[in-house]
């Protein structure tokens, strides 16, 4: 067991490693550049509302850059890895399959954990620096997203493992994002068909609760609104926790059946 | 205890395709059959699309076969022992090219169960051995296709392995890196290690192997020594088979 967990660690590591040295990492030049020029237009065009565009535009960006780049990472890596065989050197050593799926995973995580907690606190240094005060629901503003990235990871090696190309791979988990977050709509649509005589709605039903549920992790929107953090928000994490180890334990069925 | 390097018994592979509904069944393997002795250099020769790449496959446990059994040194082929006893060189080994020589070593002794306080030990062994010592800390994207290939043997070599499985070891080098690795498969084999490589170069076969095999449509026709005009008899074997089946 001991030797396991030091494969995956090794694993783990390695995926960090080889994306520092991909310089993927630049992109949070890019987040920095966004908040900062934000933060200079806005302070100009509308003194009044900075603190309040700067908080929204930060942490939709910070959504949108860790989704990026964990969907993009996850999906590329390991399809270039079947593509160029290297995943033949690592399973022709005494490395079980699963623990390859679960190191690649836990290193993305890691490395789009280390994103997001750089990317908040550039935001939160930015937003000091215009005055604003702390608040600690921007931390948990960062948390959601953490986990709703974490199901793009789970989902991205998933689709990388069916499909044979990373654009077809990103399309899906793309599609995927866009009606997650819009799943609570499928019940409404499914009542208003069943009024104008078209009755999917038992199969709008299904398609709801197996399709990830992000809005339910959309803390990010309610900023300013403030919607309680409390019992709401560990449960959102702890589905999210939950639906992504099962959806990376269909990975691991997968890849273990898979013909390489 | 089965002393055997490894051992195949009626080893085949259909590889199935579907396409708009319409499945078609290709047969890779038929039921080949296999023993390696200890200290050989056996090679699996035949033409393009023959199976030696999937043979070499389902070996190394990357593929799932339909019949058969494969045994390195008395245990499953996909058992952690056997692994740690085997040591393998893709076709075109690929490596990150943002990587030094010693850094993608050090990731794959990690996964090869050395331990700890030998890996450090081993690497410096392996890279004086395919003299990539002086590179260590070059990046790979300057590195030439031959020390590529000499790094892809010393990931192979990396555990200290007592059978080496090489898929088209000398496929795309020029004549001096042919040269390297056939030196290196004879110093291999007086260090007692078994090899088995797959070939489409008979030429070269003769020049290294003990035995060889001879793979046409999944099949093995013929297991001869080398000889000179081996590149004869292979035609001959094949074109016989050829015309038996027509």
């Amino acid at each position: 067991m001991k030797e396991t967990i030091s494969k995956i660690y090794q694993i783990a590591k390695y995926t960090v490693l080889e994306n520092m040295k991909r310089r993927n990492f630049l992109i949070l030049f890019l987040f920095i550049i966004i908040i900062m020029g934000s933060g200079i237009l806005f302070s100009m065009l509308a003194p009044d509302k900075e603190l309040r565009v700067i908080t929204d535009l930060g942490t939709a960006s910070i959504e949108l850059f860790a989704f990026l780049t964990a969907a993009f990472v996850s999906v590329k890596m390991i399809l270039q890895e079947m593509e160029n065989r290297t995943v033949y050197l690592i399973l022709a050593r005494p490395v079980k399959r699963w623990t390859y799926i679960t190191g690649r995973f836990l290193g993305i995580t890691a490395q789009t954990a280390f994103y997001i907690i750089f990317m908040t606190s550039a935001l939160a240094l930015l937003l000091l620096i215009k005055g604003w005060s702390w608040d600690f629901y921007i931390v948990g503003i960062s948390i959601s997203i953490f986990f709703k990235v974490l199901i793009v990871i789970s989902f991205s090696i998933m689709f990388s493992l069916i499909s044979t190309s990373s654009a077809s791979s990103f399309l899906s988990i793309f599609f995927l994002w866009s009606l997650g977050h819009f799943s609570d709509d499928l019940l409404v649509l499914g009542e208003m068909l069943t009024e104008a005589g078209i009755h999917i709605a038992p199969l709008l039903r299904i398609i709801y609760y197996i399709i990830p549920n992000f809005s339910i992790l959309n803390y990010k929107d309610f900023y300013h609104v403030r919607a309680p953090l409390s019992a709401n928000f560990l449960f959102s994490c702890g589905y999210a926790l939950g639906y992504s180890l099962v959806i990376l334990l269909i990975s691991i069925i997968l890849f273990d059946s898979k013909e390489l | 205890m089965n002393n055997q390097p490894l051992t195949i018994k009626n080893l085949s592979k259909t590889y199935l395709q579907a396409h708009i509904g319409k499945k078609t069944a290709t047969k890779a393997l038929r039921g080949i059959n296999l023993k390696l002795e200890n200290n050989e250099i056996f090679s699996l020769i035949g033409l393009n699309g023959s199976g030696k790449t999937t043979a070499i496959k389902l070996i190394l446990g990357l593929i799932h076969p339909d019949t058969g059994k494969v045994k390195i040194f008395g245990n499953p082929h996909f058992s952690s022992s056997s692994k740690r006893k085997t040591g393998y060189l893709p076709e075109m080994p690929y490596f990150n090219r943002n990587f030094t020589p010693i850094e993608i070593l050090k990731f794959w002794g990690s996964l090869s169960d050395i331990p700890r306080d030998k890996l450090k030990t081993r690497i410096q062994t392996v890279l004086k051995y395919t003299s990539l010592k002086n590179e260590e800390h070059r990046k790979l994207n300057s590195f030439s296709r031959g020390m590529l290939q000499r790094l892809g043997l010393a990931q192979a070599l990396l555990s200290d392995p007592e059978l080496l499985i090489l898929d088209e070891p000398m496929g795309g080098l020029d004549p001096r890196g042919i040269i390297e690795i056939r030196d290196h498969m004879k110093k291999l084999k007086e260090r007692e290690k078994t090899i088995f490589f797959s070939s489409h170069s008979i030429s070269e076969v003769e020049k290294v192997a003990d035995r060889v095999a001879v793979l046409h449509k999944g099949k093995i026709l013929k297991i001869t020594k080398p000889h000179s005009r081996l590149e004869d008899e292979f035609l001959t074997i094949i074109s016989d088979y050829e015309r038996n089946n027509k």
